[in-house]
């Protein structure tokens, strides 16, 4: 399989084991999309509503589905799980013009660039960090360790931190 | 709501009666209806490498492959140790099915309060 049909099958497979969730912000019900824009904000496993992730990261809900619908449709992956959940047939736009994430970058009260630390190392100075923050506040964390896509979003629902945004090897976390 | 099982191994080539016997009782675990994930650290990462395990044969037992596709077929999750992993210069690109890199918060969510666990 090419990497975008297993990208595809693991975005409906996402989709399907989602398919009752309800946004983890407001409660709000969740159509396909909006798990796919939560999937393609690194928020795999706690996906929002459009309005909620606006809000997260600090934009207008418009811009925020323009930017995120010129981004699902850039991406063959996308676009394909789209046709199969929605049963449209998306204009398709040129991938070239994507990046390996949506282009919105969180505003960030704090940053930390961890470098390579990972496991026990990242999650006490992490737990150091976010509490010396004020409620509220948005923690920009680079980690390139490649435990963190999976590590990280626990630590968040284990502390109570949300994550906003991922994009590896970029984090924003928000202090609970 | 199944029950949770993690069975952790830290060998590989170093121990093969010990990387057999783990997924075997993994299985044992996910045939019994349990949310199974087989946690790898120390020389037990080199098991997440296609290929490490393909001349791994225990008698009495099931190659280690076979019960290691098995444990992934049947839904099981293998949950990688990274820093062991980064240690021993492994590839992420070349990870067995059910396989994923993770640092410990992960596999402690995973445990939650309570979990039982056997460890090889």
């Amino acid at each position: 399989m090419t990497t975008d049909a297993i990208k595809t099958e693991t975005l409906l497979a996402h989709a399907g084991r989602h398919a009752a969730a309800r946004c983890a912000g407001c409660r709000a019900g969740l159509d396909p999309r909006a798990l796919l824009y939560s999937f393609a904000m690194g928020l795999k496993d706690e996906p929002r509503c459009p309005a909620c992730l606006a809000s997260a990261i600090g934009r207008p809900a418009d811009e925020f589905r323009r930017g995120l619908d010129e981004y699902l449709h850039s991406r063959p992956c996308y676009r394909e799980a789209l046709t199969v959940l929605e049963g449209s047939a998306p204009e398709a736009r040129p991938a070239a013009a994507a990046g390996p994430s949506p282009n919105f970058r969180p505003r960030a009260d704090a940053e930390w660039d961890a470098g390579d630390l990972g496991c026990g190392d990242l999650a006490l100075e992490l737990r150091n960090r976010v509490q010396a923050l004020p409620a509220g506040a948005v923690l920009h964390l680079t980690a390139t360790d490649p435990g963190a896509p999976e590590d990280l979003p626990a630590w968040c629902r284990m502390t109570g931190n949300p994550l906003v945004m991922a994009a590896h090897p970029d984090y924003w976390i928000r202090k609970g | 709501m199944p029950g949770k099982f993690v069975v952790s191994c830290s060998l590989g080539k170093d121990n093969t009666d010990k990387a057999t016997v783990s997924f075997v009782v993994a299985n044992a675990a996910l045939g019994s209806g349990k949310e199974t994930v087989v946690f790898l650290s120390i020389e037990g990462v080199r098991l997440s490498q296609k290929g490490f395990a393909d001349d791994i044969k225990e008698e009495g037992f099931a190659p280690l492959k076979e019960l290691m596709d098995n444990f992934a077929k049947g839904g099981g999750k293998i949950y990688v140790c990274s820093p062991c992993f980064k240690k021993r210069k492994l590839d992420e690109n070349n990870l067995v099915a059910g396989a994923a890199v993770v640092g410990g918060a992960k596999l402690v969510e995973f445990m939650g309060d309570a979990c039982p666990s056997i460890s090889y």
